[in-house]
Parts: structure tokens; sequence; C-alpha cells
């Protein structure tokens, strides 16, 4: 297992290296020059060449790019240039508000998924499992903003329990910044994979050791949450890395609906303003996460369904 | 899986605790305001950087005019009062200007006494390659042959050339007074996080992009009338949760764009003031592509649009046509000069003339923001019906600047506010500037003669004749629309009353009332 894990890491960093390459070359093919947008429609063409050359941005590209990645191979990310301050500090002050929005929003939307996946396996074709089938439907179906402008609505406007803006201080809690963007993210993913739980236990429940542990006379629950549930577990685990990874990049809806300030709002912000070294950055640290969570997804598979392990070891 | 789970938990636990985004400023701990009356601001952008220095435009300026002062204040009509500076002469050949400082003026965070010294620094750091400004052309730095200090009270600046609009560049935004000694102590990147000003409020604390806290400076020298502690100054990004905050009484304030949303916050009982801000909305017109290169072309245009429609259905009356393309709010402007005849049978027949009887089609280029896809969908149609073919293409700003600067869009429709003075906007269409931003490619020597004597003007006077028959040149070249002006609205919660407009589209609040 650890030589897998070790083989795994040194795979991430070609790919690593390869995003910060396609990164670097694709946000230059963006139409948009980096000096117009950041001083204006008004700026003269003494004011945007001498912004250029203050950037470096008057250097060919080639001579850029090796700037850039020896840099970056030094770890260094380079200075915002909407931000003045150094790539690195800006994305880590912003990363941990996505993070507890991620990881409460999959956690949350798991657990949900876990409980109402089983139900829509265990009551096929009844009403049960139609509505739960219908909300997962619904859930997938409508867009995130969507569900965000709703939370804001029946939570914040009508029965005022959380900020509409969610930056917590000046009487708003950690918590009550928090619930309305998890909330919104917990019910997407929920759908998503309610649907995903429902369709793996359904295989499941037909299986000759689900009869077996029944014929045995093992309690229900036992049957339903150890065996059939944990052996269902590995598409649903694929479907949760998959959506905890995507969550970072995805974020930017939520931090703009609900005006928090993390790494997707950042990135958008970068982008708008072309900041270079601010879509680097933010890019690297995105791919990086992603890397790191499909490795741990990895790593749960194993420890989910010790015939990976095997198969491993042989 | 426990052990994964336990991990990311610490990290969102830690990320609690640590109170994620560090806070910058003197206060890191979340705010308690007890008795504080406090007004809570809607932004939808904010200073990236509080170096003057740095400043690029007014629209990112807000919080800024709260914290710095300058040496004589901007009014709204485009007059002068003093700041900093007590009163100033200026000597018979225009070109030595004598100021006389304010005394006892304290900086903020116990910075000392603002003296001429602050001046010398403020106005020369601008020259300062390490600085970097990008103000260097707007303070008009290399007309300034010395800055002398004879003690601390006393400034007097040497022009090489005249300058008639010299006092009122000290009064915009690079004209702030910065701290020589809280530069000598923060540095260069110290003074982009941490404003050191002499203002009403003096900064506070701030978490870049989220919000920005400043509190009354009890030691300021001007007397403040109201009542407001601390301003809180929220970046909110979406025009929907700007909307709903305000409604929910999370933010007092907010600029509205939108003239339809000014209107239902009226209804609500919310007031709003207009905000007056050199603005207007035009369509502009690339002479050196085609077809705008056909006069007949370019005339059919300007038969095309009728400004009626704009200023009826779209701005319900509170915009007025724009009597030229400089804003005749701005000091140069010319009111009631541009006449537009909108006739689109003329323009059908001009198009036949120029040989496009079967129609012309056209692109008509603009921003994909909140205030631009309904004058340009107007636009179209309007093109529509005088015989052009028009194709919209609404981009993002990067793009949309790009496609016009490069000379790749023949037509666009942009707001575009002019700066207090109009020396930029007037010099920026001549021959020198294209391509740049000579937009749209207009090389007439004629205009260039008229505006080159503008800026060499020794009277205002002069200056006002001169950079009035550029107008009116560059008006008969019909590249230029000028649609109607804009005005932005700052709707306020009934609560908040006495805030000042300034000149510049800045809101003062030091003698605002919070009940």
């Amino acid at each position: 297992m650890k030589r897998y894990i070790l083989s795994r890491i040194l795979f991430a960093i070609p790919t690593i290296i390869g995003v910060f390459i396609l990164v670097f070359f694709i946000v230059r093919l963006i139409p948009g020059d980096p000096a117009v947008t950041m001083l204006g429609s008004n700026a003269t063409n003494e004011q945007i060449e001498r912004y250029r050359e203050q950037h470096g941005h008057d250097k060919p590209i080639a001579v850029q790019f090796g700037i850039a990645f020896k840099n970056f191979l030094k770890g260094d990310m380079g200075q915002s240039l909407s931000w003045y301050r150094p790539v690195r500090e800006v994305i880590f002050e912003k990363l941990p508000r996505t993070a507890e929005l991620a990881f409460f929003g999959i956690l949350f939307g798991t657990l949900a998924a876990l409980l109402l996946g089983v139900t829509a396996a265990v009551h096929r074709g009844r009403w049960p499992d139609l509505l739960l089938t219908a909300f997962a439907s619904l859930g997938m179906s409508l867009p995130t903003f969507y569900i965000g402008l709703w939370v804001l609505v029946i939570f914040a406007m009508k029965l005022k329990i959380i900020p509409v803006i969610s930056s917590f201080g000046s009487g708003v809690s950690y918590w009550q910044s928090l619930f309305g963007p998890v909330l919104t993210m917990a019910l997407g993913e929920c759908a998503l994979i309610t649907r995903t739980t429902r369709s793996s236990m359904l295989e499941i429940l037909n299986e000759d050791f689900i009869r077996t542990a029944r014929s045995k006379g093992l309690s229900e629950k036992i049957v339903l949450y150890k065996h059939a549930l944990g052996n269902a577990l590995i598409p649903i685990v694929t479907v949760v890395g998959y959506s905890l990874a995507t969550a970072f990049g995805g974020a930017i809806v939520l931090e703009t609906v609900f005006a928090r300030n993390g790494i997707g709002k950042l990135l958008i912000d970068g982008i708008n303003v072309r900041d270079y070294p601010l879509i680097q950055g933010t890019t690297i640290v995105i791919a990086i996460l992603m890397v790191l969570i499909n490795i741990i997804t990895d790593i749960i598979y194993g420890l989910v369904d010790p015939r990976i392990r095997v198969g491993e070891n042989k | 899986m426990l052990w994964i789970l336990v991990l990311l938990a610490s990290m969102v636990i830690l990320a609690a605790c640590g109170g994620g985004a560090p806070q910058t400023g003197s206060d890191a701990e979340p705010p308690e305001h007890g008795e504080e009356k406090v007004i809570t601001l809607g932004r939808s952008w904010e200073e990236k950087s509080w170096d003057p220095a740095a400043l690029t435009m007014p629209d990112d300026i807000y919080l800024a005019p709260m914290i710095y002062e300058n040496l004589v204040e901007l009014n709204i009509d485009g007059s002068l009062s003093p700041e900093l500076a007590e009163d100033w002469e200026v000597s018979e050949d225009g070109l030595t200007y004598t100021f006389n400082l304010r005394q006892g003026v304290k900086w903020h965070h116990d910075y000392g006494e603002f003296t001429s010294e602050d001046v010398k620094f403020s106005i020369e750091r601008h020259g300062d390659p390490d600085v970097g400004s990008i103000n260097l052309e707007n303070i008009h730095l290399d007309n300034i042959e010395s800055i002398d200090t004879p003690d601390d009270y006393t400034v007097v600046i040497k022009l090489k050339s005249i300058d008639v609009d010299f006092m009122t560049r000290l009064a915009l935004y690079y004209g702030n007074m910065v701290s020589k000694a809280a530069y000598e102590d923060k540095g260069i990147d110290g003074m982009k996080l941490f404003p050191v000003g002499t203002g009403a409020y003096q900064y506070d604390k701030g978490t870049p992009g989220t919000k920005t806290e400043v509190v009354r400076f009890n030691d300021w020298w001007g007397e403040a009338a109201g009542n407001v502690d601390r301003i809180i100054a929220h970046i909110i990004t979406d025009t929907n949760t700007m909307y709903s905050a305000l409604e929910n009484g999370e933010i007092d304030t907010f600029d509205s764009y939108d003239k339809d949303k000014t209107k239902e916050f009226i209804s609500k009982g919310f007031t709003s003031d207009s905000v007056p801000y050199r603005q207007l909305l035009y369509v502009g017109l690339n002479m050196q592509l085609e077809p705008f290169d056909n006069p007949k072309v370019r005339e059919a245009f300007f038969h095309a649009i009728d400004p009626d429609v704009f200023i009826k259905d779209l701005y319900y009356e509170t915009e007025t046509a724009a009597g030229s393309y400089i804003p005749a709010e701005s000091k140069y402007g010319l009111k009631d000069h541009f006449q537009p005849s909108y006739d689109p049978e003329k323009a059908k027949q001009l198009l036949a003339e120029a040989g496009y009887a079967d129609g012309l089609e056209v692109t008509l280029w603009s921003i994909n923001d909140a205030i631009s896809p309904a004058p340009a969908t107007i636009t179209q149609s309007q093109l529509q019906d005088a015989g052009f073919k028009c194709e919209m293409q609404l981009v993002e700003a990067g793009v949309f600047f790009d496609k016009v600067r490069e000379g790749e869009a023949g037509m666009w429709l942009l707001y575009n506010d002019t700066p207090a003075i109009a020396d930029h906007t007037m010099t920026r269409y001549t021959s020198v500037n294209y391509p740049g931003n000579n937009w749209c490619g207009i090389m007439d020597k004629e205009y260039d003669a008229l505006v080159d004597a503008g800026m060499k003007a020794s009277t205002e006077e002069e200056k006002a004749a001169k950079f009035a028959d550029a107008q009116k040149r560059l008006m008969s070249l019909n590249v230029l629309y000028p649609v109607a002006t804009y005005h932005f609205d700052h709707i306020s919660n009934s609560r908040l009353t006495g805030h000042i407009i300034c000149g510049d589209g800045i809101v003062r609040y030091h003698n605002a009332v919070l009940e």
C-alpha cells in the first residue's frame, strides 16, 4: 500500500507541472491585456507601457515562462497584480473558507444521502422511492445559484435565522455564517449521492450473501447498514471523492451568492482582471487538492474493500 | 476512513478557531461594536491598494476619500475649497503656487503632525521608480520644476509651464496627502495595505475581498456634525444578494446602477440620491475600419439612433440627452451642442447612397455586465429599423477592451466617465494615440491642433474655448454618439441622513446621522 501511495504521489508531480504549463499558456491566450484591464478604459498608452514593463509583460513569452517556472519550482507563485501581495499569502488566506464549506457541505450531504439512498432502495417502486428519486432528480437539475437564492429567501429573508452576508463577526456566529452555503452545497451533493447510493444498494441487495445474512436471522438494520451498505460503498466513495474534489472549484457560485470570500471567488476575480500569477497559483492549488483527494479516495477503496488491498499485494 | 475524517475535521476546526482569513489592521478580533453607531455599506468593489500612487480610476475609490485628504477639495460643481491648505496664492506668471498649510493637523495612528515635508513627499513619490506610480501623467509631475518647503506650514510649487488645471489635479485622488513618517515606518508594500491619512475616519481593519472598517478619527481638524462612529464596507458582488442584504437591514446603503431597482427601493421607503459622475452612455465607431471609414455610413448611423427611447424607456426620464462627448458636468463639457436628428428613412437613403441598399451587416460590441445589455438591445433594434443588419456581441470586459483597443471592433456601446479634468478624454482621440486608446481611429489634424492649443492655454477661458472648438470638430466627424447622461443612485436606509454627495462620485459620512 505504501508503495502504491508513493507511486501515486510521484505520478502527481508531472500532472501538477503539466497543469502549470497548460494554465500558463491558456491564460495568455484569453483575449484581454492585464495592463488594460487593470488600468481601465481611460488608460493612456504610456501608462499601459509602463505597467507592462513593471510586471515583466513586455518580455518575450518564453522568457516570462522561464521566470515563472523557475519560481514555481521554488514554491514561489509570484506577486498578485490585483492584490499587490504574494499569491501564496492571498490563497492561504482564502483556502480555509472554501475548505470548511466543501467539507461540511459534502459531509452533511453524504450523511443525508446515505440515509435517503438506503431508504429508497429498500422501498423500491413504492412511494418513498418515487418521492426520493424525484427529489434527487430535482436537486441534480436545479442550478446551485438557484438553490442558494431560495435558501437566502427562506432562511435569511423570511425566517431571519441566518445573515444574507455570510461573513462572520458583527453579531453573526461562525455557524450562522456557514449554514446557508453549507445547506445549499449539501442539498446539491445529496441529490447525486442519493441516486448513486440507491442504485448501488439495489445491486447489492440482490446478492446471495444478503440472502444468507437474512436467513441466518440477522436484524434488517445490520443486514442493510453493515452488510449491504458496506459493500455498496465503492461507487459511493468514488462519487463523494469526486464531489469533494470538484467542490473547491465549484464553490465559485456559492461564494458569489453568499458574499463569501473563498478560493473560488478569488479565481473568478483573478480571471476578470487577468491577474496571471493569481490565476496560475489558484489553479495549481485546486489541482493539487484534486490530486490529493483522489489519492485519499484510492486509499479509502482499500479500507472499505479488502479485496482491493489483496489485489495490490499480489 | 475515520482518520481521514478526523484529519479533515481538525483542519476545519482550526480554520474556525483561527478565524479563517486573517484580518489586516490594528485588531484581528471579530468586532464588538457595543454602543458605537455603525453604518454598513454594500460595495461591489473595493480599493485593492490603499496607496494613492496605485489607485487607477475613480471607480476604485470609495473609502479612501474618508481617510485621505488633499490640499484642496473638489466640490460637486467643480469648484475648489480649502482642505489641508488654508489658502494659496498664484504668481502673476501662473507658474508659482504658494500654499499656507493648516496647522495642528494630525496624522492617523499617531504618525505626528502634517507638515510641508509631507506635501513635498506625497507629490514627489509619484516619480520614485520603486513606488511605480501609475498616476505619473495624471499629476503632471514632469511639469513640476521644484517643490520648496521654507517652513513647516508653507509649500512653494514651481511649474515649468502654465497648467490652468493644476489646482484641480491636487484635489483628485492622486493628490492625496500621505504621511512620510508612516511610509518610512511601513514601507512601499505597507502603504498598500494600511492607509494613514488625516481624514475624518481612520482605517481600523479589513479582510481584502470581504470587508473594511474605518472608525471616527477623534483628532480630526474638521467639524463632524454626524454621529457615525464606525463605517463597515462589505464586499458583495452578486446584485441579488446586495438587494436582499439591504432589505434585511444588513447593509444601510449601496449604489444602484439599475433604474428599475432604484424605483423599487424608493417605493419601499428607502431614500435615493443621484450621484453625478460625469458619465454618459455612448456608441463609438472606428473610422479606420470598414464600413465606418465611409462618411455616409457614419452619417446614416447618426440618423438611426433615437436617444428619447433610451431616456424614457430605460432611464424613466431621470437622465437627459448629452450635449457633447464631454459631459456638461465636466469643466469643459458643452451643454447643448449635439442635436441628434432621428430619421431612419434618411439613414436608409444614406446607406443606399453608400452602396448598401439591401442593408449593411454590422456588429455591435458591448460588455456583458449588469447595465450594458439593455441599451445595447435598444441600439440593435433601432439599427435594424434603419437598414442595418446588426449582430450584437456581449463579451466580458477584458475581451471588450482588447477588441476595441486593438481596432478589431468597428462599433461599440459603453458607459464612459470623464475625469474631473477633461484633458485625457480630449487628448486620447488625437492622431498620436492611434493605435491605442484612440479607439475611434481619429486622424484629424484640425482636431489635433485644437486640443494642443487647449493644453497649452494660459487661461481657463482660452482652454475652454479651444476645447469647445475641438469638441465641435469631434462631433462633426460622426464617430462618437453620446446617447444620454448617466448617474448612479445612492440608495440608503431611511434611518441614515446627512451624508454629503461630493464631486467625483464620492459620498462623505462625517456629517451623517444614524437614527
